[in-house]
């Protein structure tokens, strides 16, 4: 019969060409390709329209910024070549490095940077405070300009250098004329890689190839600063399902697991062709947010006697399961970091918990804890707090749905459909002070909607010190306040490490996936 | 025949209007929209409510349903809310691996249940009509990512016969492809492969007990020709009709199939955008399975035609 | 092809099958089905974690094994068991109540017939699946819209089988006999129609079981199905694919549960079919 005659054929001849089975065009046998099981699937190219970290890390490809964030969380300058800062902390001075270029070839200019900051600044919340105390920008000349201060304010420089979306990519001003609301689809920047367009499966497959006119900085590359050398000519990004990239990974087809579930790492790490490594060491925080203006989370009884009966011991345990992989701290800002301290942090006290609740006239109201089933770290976060909090002696139930819905429900916060749980796992770039840590904010504005005036206050004193030292003091009051009043259970750090081909050498050590610096042997 | 056909034609374009009316309603009234996705956790309400208005979800439903509705009918199926790429473009690039492996799975399907259903319907009650029979039920009963991450276990990882996922597209020769389809195939044909063994042992059976063939196989006549020249084209309309109805079932195999195999097809596009809420995509995607499903069967009713000479007469099987 | 009331009954009656082909399937059906209704007296709490005894393989403490929070799994395999049967008998139910119905209605009249037909035409064009993910993404994941989810799409091939049983019975001299001795349409339809309709009721209503269950376990494994709090076999295989590799266990034991309950309803189904059926009885006897 034919087809058995075929399949022998196939079998001859798909045993000669592993390579095949990914598609590499045949006639670029010899370019130098990588393939990544990437983290979530790209659908959107956009950087600036969507907060997705899968379009955070696909911009870091295609685009460049002002300043990158290093392995220390030092902020590099990037694009920018000189800055200047004037001595009353009002007026920031940038000059751009030279041969920056955008993919169509023309040159980068003051102008493209201004308007992609207004750009960045309308939708990104650092952003938009910083655009709310700035006078103006100010272009000197095709590389120069300035950003005019009405008021001193510390974070300049970590938002122009932020890892966490919303990232200010630079984008061509005629592109990032286009309002924050829409989307920008022409993937042009001036980043170390391309966006080869016609090859991009939306939710699929995305590819790149090397931007043979990028220049490098002059320096080793480090988390998302220094120079972006790029020594493959083609990447590949696949998203699959995670088993089947295992499968893959073993077998050759793919050489690049970005976070693959803690299950797995054992399976990955027996297989001895692979390297499993940490190359964000600075990881996630587990974070449990209470809504404050749900009762009885409105009492912050309540919320002492929650924050008291968490044990994130377990938490981690249940989905990191190496104990190797975590850190437990009660800080809200990471583990490590420049501000972190165990000022304030919460012990895990069941029978304190206990007594509180009984304290408040906890009244058996159930407690919604939300939970996206499709998210690993959500799912089995909530499935241990809802436990833990039952044992507490309060009347839990969870409720399930997928990531966008649990999102909605909890943004909208209807009265109708009461929530008061809810979990995230936070990049660490996204928790390191208490401006870009949004579960400290006592503006009550953010999700959880969280209000504190005093706090309030030393945020906008955080902002205008200059010393670090004094902003230290200030970030330490704040956390000590902060957990005191429930704001958040910061629940520890952990980390994911990535698993890729022992032929693959130079992975940057970066809270975001980079592709730069790596080499494939063979 | 040729008017059966106009009128069964033309009694296909309400439903088609009903499936399309019913997905926009559901969408419509379902919580929840994509706006809030998008803007992100320190979005305000009026970012949202910019979304909402940049991508046209804040129109009353009417207008909408009729805006979009006019579009497709003109060719234009819209884009996608997240990717902006036209659905159409997203459909075609999507369209190669979910037509190949329905139709290898189709071929494979056939080529392992016809001969095991004539096989056990030859050798009716011995031991082997019975391996069959629960072969058959075993096929119906497991779970197909059970059935596909075991095949890749034993052929991929343990043997290293096949790849364990990826699709080739043909352009790159049709031996790498199709070995690309071999197990997945295998799994989505689980299901086909128990229901029309089934079917075809039961039709083969009808046509032995036949007095006519009884007296044929007394006399001597080779039974294997007789089944060839007689119980075929009998099995042949239920098979087919099976083949019509399942193929709305087959989808559900093909979404699992896709996401085991990694293959970038419609399958796994439909489910995607589902649980993302990409509204255009879903409506789309819907009428286009809608009509699929519609055109076979006026194709299964055809084949009643080739295959049945009482239908060519007659204008139609009745019900 | 006589359907006479009386034979009916004489079919229902003497099964001539060799009992095997349905006492073992039944048995094995039943005996799920009661494991699973006494699950709480039966095992520890499903939901009782220990994140210090994961991943433990089968022994005389654990059952099953423990799953990766140190849950039982033989607790939430036979928990899991009450949701799947659940589940699959509630839509099973629903299924035969609106497809008697729809199929009965159709049946009798033709102009109802002509429309229903064609709202069931429209209900099989939009694949299962997308329908059932779409409403449950939609709507939210409850248990309760789990069943509607999956009810929906198969509504309309028990309408169908329903509607063929009753234009066959409807030609039969008994129902004359009925209509003209003054029989009103709902007697008509309940105490003369409805019987004959039986047969082919339980052959699908069998496989809208079988069915059913596996269509949770593969909504489960898209990420659609039953929220995880709630265990059924489904999710408990979702949860723990990943786990295959190093725990099989967490995965098998549902993984056979859902084969071992589909297998036997099937040949359930198909007992029963053949015992209706005229021609295998003819052969037998």
């Amino acid at each position: 019969m034919i087809t058995r005659r075929v399949f022998t054929a196939a079998s001859l001849a798909g045993l000669a060409a592993p390579a095949l089975w990914l598609g590499t065009k045949p006639a670029a046998a010899q370019e130098s390709v990588l393939r990544a099981k990437v983290i979530a699937d790209l659908q959107s190219l956009d950087p600036v329209w969507t907060t997705a970290y899968i379009t955070r890390n696909h911009g870091y490809m295609v685009f460049d910024t002002l300043f990158g964030m290093d392995a220390d969380q030092q902020f590099q300058p990037q694009m920018v070549d000189t800055y200047e800062v004037s001595d009353d902390l009002k007026l920031y001075t940038f000059t751009l490095r030279d041969s920056l270029a955008f993919h169509d070839g023309a040159p980068v200019t003051s102008e493209d940077c201004i308007a992609s900051l207004r750009r960045w600044g309308a939708k990104d919340a650092l952003g938009s405070k910083l655009l709310a105390v700035m006078d103006d920008f100010e272009t000197v000349d095709d590389k120069t300009f300035r950003i005019k201060l009405k008021q001193p304010w510390s974070l300049v420089i970590p938002a122009l250098g932020k890892v966490g979306s919303t990232v200010p990519f630079i984008m061509p001003a005629r592109l990032a004329a286009t309002p924050a609301t829409e989307q920008v689809t022409e993937m042009v920047g001036s980043g170390p890689f391309r966006f080869v367009a016609d090859e991009y499966v939306p939710g699929a497959k995305a590819v790149y190839v090397r931007n043979d006119d990028y220049v490098a900085r002059d320096e080793p590359p480090s988390g998302t600063a220094g120079g972006k050398v790029v020594n493959i000519e083609r990447v590949e990004w696949h998203f699959l399902d995670d088993v089947t990239a295992m499968n893959a990974l073993q077998l050759g087809e793919i050489d690049f697991f970005e976070e693959p579930s803690p299950e797995i790492l054992p399976v990955l790490r027996a297989m001895g062709n692979l390297t499993v490594e940490v190359t964000n060491p600075l990881g996630l925080q587990l974070v449990i947010r209470p809504n404050h203006t749900q009762a009885p989370f409105d009492n912050v009884k309540v919320r002492q006697a929650f924050m008291a009966a968490i044990n994130p011991q377990e938490h981690l345990l249940t989905y990191v399961n190496d104990p190797e992989l975590f850190t437990q701290s009660g800080s809200a800002y990471p583990a490590g970091s420049p501000y972190s301290t165990e000022d304030g942090a919460v012990s895990y006290d069941p029978e304190r918990a206990k007594a509180l609740l009984e304290e408040a006239g906890y009244d058996g109201t159930p407690i919604i804890v939300l939970q996206a089933t499709n998210i690993a770290t959500n799912r089995i976060f909530s499935t241990v707090t809802a436990e833990q909090l039952r044992k507490a002696g309060f009347n839990v139930q969870v409720e399930a749905s997928d990531f966008g819905t649990m999102f909605g429900r909890a943004l909208k916060n209807d009265p109708a459909q009461p929530w008061h749980l809810i979990h995230f796992a936070n990049i660490g770039p996204d928790m390191l002070d208490p401006v870009i840590n949004r579960m400290v904010w006592g503006s009550g504005d953010y999700l959880g909607w969280a209000k504190d005036d005093e706090i309030v206050g030393w945020q906008a004193a955080f902002l205008a010190e200059p010393d670090f030292e004094k902003r230290k003091d200030f970030a330490t009051q704040i956390q000590v306040k902060a957990l005191d009043l429930g704001f958040y259970f910061p629940g520890g750090m952990f980390r994911q490490p990535y698993a890729f081909a022992n032929t693959v050498q130079g992975v940057v050590t970066s809270p975001v996936p980079v592709y730069w610096n790596l080499t494939k042997a063979g | 025949m040729l008017g059966y056909l106009i009128r069964r034609t033309l009694a296909a374009i309400p439903v088609l209007l009903l499936v399309a009316v019913a997905v926009f309603s559901l969408l419509e009234f379902s919580p929840g929209d994509p706006a809030e996705l998008i803007a992100g956790d320190t979005a305000t309400p009026q970012q949202i409510a910019a979304i909402r208005e940049a991508l046209m979800l804040d129109r009353p439903l009417i207008p909408r349903f009729a805006a979009w509705f006019g579009a497709i009918v003109q060719g234009d199926l819209g884009v996608s809310l997240f990717s902006r790429v036209p659905i159409a473009t997203l459909i075609a690039q999507r369209l190669e691996p979910t037509l190949m492996l329905a139709a290898t799975t189709l071929t494979l399907v056939i080529i392992v249940s016809v001969p095991l259903g004539i096989l056990a319907a030859v050798r009716e009650g011995t031991i082997l009509d019975r391996l069959v029979g629960i072969f058959a039920a075993l096929c119906f009963s497991v779970p197909v990512f059970i059935v596909g991450y075991g095949l890749v276990g034993i052929f991929s990882l343990k043997l290293g016969w096949l790849p364990s996922q990826g699709y080739v597209p043909l352009s790159q020769g049709v031996g790498a492809c199709l070995r690309s389809l071999v197990l997945p195939s295998l799994t989505l044909g689980g299901v086909y492969i128990a229901l029309i063994t089934r079917v075809t042992r039961a039709s083969v059976l009808e046509v032995l007990n036949e007095d006519y063939l009884r007296t044929a196989r007394a006399k001597g006549v080779p039974s294997f020709w007789i089944l060839l020249r007689h119980a075929l084209p009998n099995a042949a309309i239920p098979i087919v009709t099976v083949i019509g109805f399942g193929l709305g079932a087959m989808l559900g195999g093909v979404v699992v199939t896709e996401t085991v195999f990694n293959l970038p097809g419609l399958g796994r596009l439909t489910s995607e955008s589902i649980l993302r809420r990409d509204y255009p995509v879903i409506q789309a995607l819907t009428l286009l399975f809608a009509a699929v499903y519609v055109l076979v069967n006026l194709l299964v009713d055809l084949s009643y035609g080739l295959f049945d000479p009482r239908v060519r007469q007659w204008g139609g099987r009745r019900s | 092809m006589t359907l006479s009331l009386q034979s009916h009954k004489a079919r229902l009656a003497g099964l001539r099958l060799p009992r095997a082909r349905i006492m073992l399937p039944l048995s094995v059906i039943a005996l799920l089905a009661l494991a699973a209704l006494f699950a709480a007296w039966l095992t520890p709490d499903p939901k009782a974690l220990d994140p210090m005894a994961r991943l433990l393989p089968p022994s005389l403490d654990h059952w099953m094994g423990t799953d990766q929070f140190g849950r039982s799994v033989f607790a939430r395999v036979i928990h899991g068991g009450q949701t799947s049967l659940v589940v699959g008998i509630a839509v099973m139910i629903a299924t035969t109540l609106a497809g008697v119905f729809l199929g009965l209605v159709s049946g009798f009249s033709p102009q109802v017939d002509k429309v229903l037909m064609r709202l069931m035409d429209a209900v099989m064009a939009i694949p299962a699946i997308l329908l059932a993910i779409a409403m449950l993404a939609l709507f939210g994941a409850g248990t309760v819209n789990v069943i509607l989810a999956i009810t929906i799409p198969e509504i309309p091939r028990m309408a169908r089988v329903v509607r063929g049983a009753v234009l066959t019975i409807r030609e039969q001299p008994y129902i004359e006999a009925a209509i003209t001795n003054g029989a009103r349409l709902p007697r008509l339809l309940v105490a003369h129609v409805l019987p004959g309709t039986v047969p082919a009721i339980l052959v699908q209503a069998s496989y809208v079981l079988a069915a059913a269950v596996l269509m949770e376990s593969i909504l489960s494994f898209l990420g659609a199905g039953a929220p995880p709090e709630v265990p059924s076999w489904g999710n408990i295989i979702s949860e723990g694919r990943l786990l295959f590799t190093v725990a099989p266990w967490v995965v098998m034991a549902p993984g056979a549960c859902i084969a071992l309950l589909v297998l036997s309803v099937n040949l359930l189904g198909d007992a029963l079919r053949d015992a209706m059926d005229p021609r295998m009885r003819r052969r037998l006897a």
